[in-house]
């Protein structure tokens, strides 16, 4: 499967994934802030739901860019060691994550047989991720001990999170990017 | 200087990590961050850096904290925080005992990962500088323009994706001229040792791990 | 000896070499000269095998070594050891962090016995004189350090012959010096082909030099032009300099770039009206531009205006000041031309131009047909003519142009030169022009300022 992924392609991935980590370098600020302003109210986690779109935005933009079976995988593989050699708040979690999270926007072009890039990709990708995200955040995080309204609140704001990030601002920069030319 | 090979350190720290996501043991999570803290201690790599990271995690910490006593459980609470505190433990260990030049010597010799992903990810990393100013650049070329670009701007990720798109170009064929091929045999100048007892140093570390989740 | 045969590129319909024919005989220096954005760097990189592969032409024709056809047999390491080139951009030239890491990268993708590596590396530094490079990260290296650093490399490599794409771009003229003697050493044991805008700087070494003729698309033996010793030089400035205000002022300025210090100026003022700036490469002329942007530190104070740019708010700022990157691409926006000349025609504050004077500007620099094509996929020429007519369209009152004339042929760079000399006719506008180019400025130049051991001279005033 990870054949077809040349040196260009992995250099390449291993440069979004940088890109994304210097513009959400500022994001990360973002979620100390919102957790603080959150925690009083006892919904610091919801920072975490609110900003996932930014952390995964990696995996996709690649998809879209190098439609090759692995790239949304590998990708975010490779961004999560930029991230933990970087300076990661996050530490050991962070490649563990990377996985997870790779293997769920994997999955929603792997559904699509690798061949539909447009709205429709938006919709499973976002679904995919969000739920396999969810799952896995609620064995991992302790969201099981959550209540089941809180749960709903972090499950919505994760899938509109994820939308608009992964999907919508996505699909915007690879639609620049066609209408440049230059992914010939 | 290499206490353990790199490949065993980072499969190990993984394993580690993994391995405590789904259990819910405190004792166990504090441990880790102990002798995850001797570790550095002993190889004098606490650095202010550290330190700041391992501040910065009051943040998180205290939102948990909240978080779990209204809606969640005390318990729950305890064990996300001493786990958040032994994944950045685990991560320091890693991060600061090992450069990305020994990880990816180990990954080509040791585990034998294709060179092409080796390689191609250090090159892209040392390039992590010139993409900075690249996206620096860009904003203000936007300045320039009266425009303020965001992190919600895709001209912003697309201007720095098409500098992206021909750094990877630039530095494929720099490598090429330098003879790399992708899948060609190379020589080793630096060898990294995986030796026995590289294994029975992780298996013991595991061994413990597992002791103490089962038995305290 | 290397022989070129029949030898035709072309991209989708578009011919970039035709019938290109040449013999590079054993142990000469050739020299390939022609404008921007002709086929020489194409060529040396189809010698190079680098192309088509990494481009999306079409290659026919036969390259030869010594008799042998096409070495497409040959893997890339073994390729390596008979043909090597050194690129115009050594930043992205390199995998490694350290000079060192490179050089064993490259000598273990040669698959070279680990026990000679280490004597490799030695005598490769020494050759070049940068034994204390060694363990030096590469990114934080000079132009012409880097450029040692990668000849370094070929002589490792040690292959039969050495490319070289436009190598000193970026090079300051002692590391310059330096090369080309080193270079000519090379030449006992080597063949050695140079692409270059400028021969002059090889006369010294040179045995062929071959120009790149428009009309074939291809090159023909030539000899040295005389008179390309001359586009460089400075000239008589004819205006006075009195009445003159003080634009830009730098107080107690220090500039440096890591350890290496750039400038040391007490107390320097560029007035209005147009300013050439002019000096060597690598002596910091970008990094000044660099610095009253406020995008590199400094010591002291930078004026505009008699106040300290640390005091004009960030709206104000980019209103009153703007700047010409060095690299097209940088500037631009939108994707197509005319969706970038919208942009500024709205984005402007001060609104120098009718829409009717920017349509005169569009037809006389030849964009008018080119409207709506991807701004990606011009020519150089094409792109910088766009990145200029765009900022122009912005209406600072402060226009810094960073080489503003590179990659522009004969034609262009009238249009671009009367273009500029309208805007400061008719608006006003004040503009510091960095150009190694001289010649062809005289009509549009007030002053000329030059940096020079790491201080800046006004050339032909009074005070000199």
């Amino acid at each position: 499967m990870f054949k077809s992924l040349n040196l260009k392609n992995i250099i390449l991935m291993t440069l979004i994934s940088i890109i994304c980590g210097t513009i959400f370098w500022i994001a990360g600020f973002l979620y100390n802030i919102v957790t603080i302003a959150l925690t009083p109210m006892g919904l610091a986690p919801l920072a975490n739901d609110l900003l996932i779109g930014l952390w995964t935005m990696a995996g996709p933009l690649s998809g879209y860019i190098i439609k090759k079976a692995g790239s949304s995988l590998i990708a975010e593989v490779l961004g999560s060691f930029v991230e933990m050699f970087w300076g990661g708040q996050w530490g050991a979690s962070t490649v563990i994550s990377g996985i997870e999270q790779g293997i769920a926007s994997e999955l929603g072009f792997t559904i699509l047989g690798y061949k539909i890039y447009g709205w429709v990709s938006i919709i499973s990708t976002t679904i995919t991720t969000t739920i396999i995200t969810f799952i896995w955040d609620w064995f991992r995080n302790g969201y099981s001990a959550y209540s089941y309204q809180m749960l709903i609140l972090l499950f919505i704001t994760r899938l509109v999170s994820i939308f608009v990030f992964n999907g919508i601002l996505t699909k915007l920069i690879a639609n620049l990017l066609e209408k440049s030319t230059i992914l010939k | 200087m290499i206490l353990i090979n790199p490949s065993i350190k980072l499969i190990t720290v993984l394993i580690i990590a993994l391995e405590i996501s789904f259990t819910q043991s405190t004792i166990t999570n504090i441990l880790i961050v102990l002798i995850g803290f001797l570790y550095l201690l002993i190889n004098n790599k606490i650095t202010w850096n550290a330190l700041l990271i391992l501040l910065l995690a009051i943040i998180p910490t205290v939102g948990i904290f909240m978080s779990q006593n209204m809606y969640g459980t005390a318990a729950m609470g305890n064990i996300l925080v001493t786990r958040l505190y032994a994944y950045i433990t685990l991560g320091l260990t890693f991060t600061k005992t090992t450069t990305i030049q020994e990880l990816g010597l180990s990954l080509e010799q040791n585990l034998k990962m294709p060179t092409k992903f080796v390689y191609g990810f250090m090159g892209g990393f040392n390039l992590i500088n010139y993409v900075k100013q690249d996206i620096a650049d860009i904003k203000q070329a936007a300045h320039f323009r009266n425009i303020n670009l965001h992190f919600w701007s895709p001209s912003l990720y697309f201007k720095a994706i098409l500098s992206a798109i021909r750094y990877a170009e630039l530095l494929s064929e720099g490598m090429e001229s330098h003879g790399f091929s992708e899948q060609a045999y190379r020589t080793h100048y630096k060898k990294i040792a995986l030796n026995k007892s590289d294994y029975s140093k992780a298996t013991f570390i595991l061994l413990i791990l597992q002791i103490s989740i089962v038995f305290i | 000896m290397l022989q070129i045969e029949n030898l035709n590129y072309q991209i989708n319909k578009n011919w970039i070499l035709k019938n290109v024919n040449l013999k590079f005989p054993k142990n000469s220096i050739s020299i390939i000269q022609g404008p921007s954005g002709c086929g020489k760097s194409t060529l040396l990189k189809c010698i190079a095998k680098l192309y088509p592969k990494h481009s999306n032409g079409k290659i026919s024709g036969n390259i030869k070594l010594n008799n042998v056809q096409n070495f497409n047999n040959l893997s890339v390491n073994n390729f390596c050891k008979e043909i090597s080139i050194m690129f115009q951009n050594p930043n992205y030239q390199f995998a490694m962090s350290t000079v060192e890491e490179e050089l064993i990268f490259t000598l273990e993708n040669l698959q070279i016995e680990p026990n000679l590596i280490g004597t490799k590396i030695i005598n490769a530094l020494k050759f070049c004189n940068i034994e204390s490079l060694k363990k030096r990260k590469i990114n934080t290296l000079s132009g012409g350090e880097k450029q040692k650093v990668s000849l370094a490399i070929i002589y490792a490599m040690n292959s039969n012959i050495i490319l070289l794409d436009e190598p000193f771009v970026n090079v300051d003229i002692n590391s310059q010096k330096f090369i080309i003697h080193k270079l000519n050493e090379l030449k006992e044991t080597k063949t050695i082909i140079i692409v270059d805008h400028n021969a002059a700087k090889y006369n010294h070494i040179a045995d062929y030099y071959y120009k790149f003729d428009e009309q074939n698309l291809n090159f023909k033996i030539t000899e040295l032009n005389q008179s390309e010793l001359n586009k460089v030089s400075n000239f008589t400035i004819k205006r006075n300099n009195q009445n003159k205000n003080d634009l830009i002022t730098l107080d107690n300025f220090q500039l440096s770039s890591g350890t290496k210090s750039l400038l040391n100026i007490k107390h320097f003022s560029f007035k209005n009206g147009i300013t050439l700036l002019t000096g060597d490469n690598g002596t910091g002329k970008s990094s000044l531009f660099k610095a009253i942007l406020k995008r590199q530190k400094y010591i002291g104070e930078v004026l505009i205006n008699q106040v300290s740019i640390n005091k004009i708010r960030s709206k104000k700022f980019y209103k009153t000041i703007g700047l010409i990157f060095q690299q097209s691409d940088t500037q631009f926006i939108k994707i197509t031309v005319k969706e970038e000349m919208e942009l500024s025609s709205k984005q402007t504050k001060n609104c120098f131009y009718s829409d009717k004077q920017i349509q005169t500007m569009l037809v006389k620099a030849g964009l008018d047909g080119i409207l709506n094509r991807v701004i990606y996929t011009l020519s150089e020429g094409q792109k910088k003519k766009v990145q200029i007519i765009s900022m122009l369209i912005m209406s600072n009152p402060i226009l810094l142009l960073d080489e503003p004339f590179n990659g522009l042929d004969d034609t262009s760079f009238n249009q671009m030169v009367d273009i500029l000399t309208y805007a400061k006719n008719h608006f006003n506008q004040n503009m510091i022009i960095i150009s190694h180019q001289t010649k062809g400025l005289e009509k549009l130049v007030d002053q000329q300022v030059q940096l020079k051991n790491h201080k800046l001279i006004e050339i032909g005033s009074d005070s000199n």
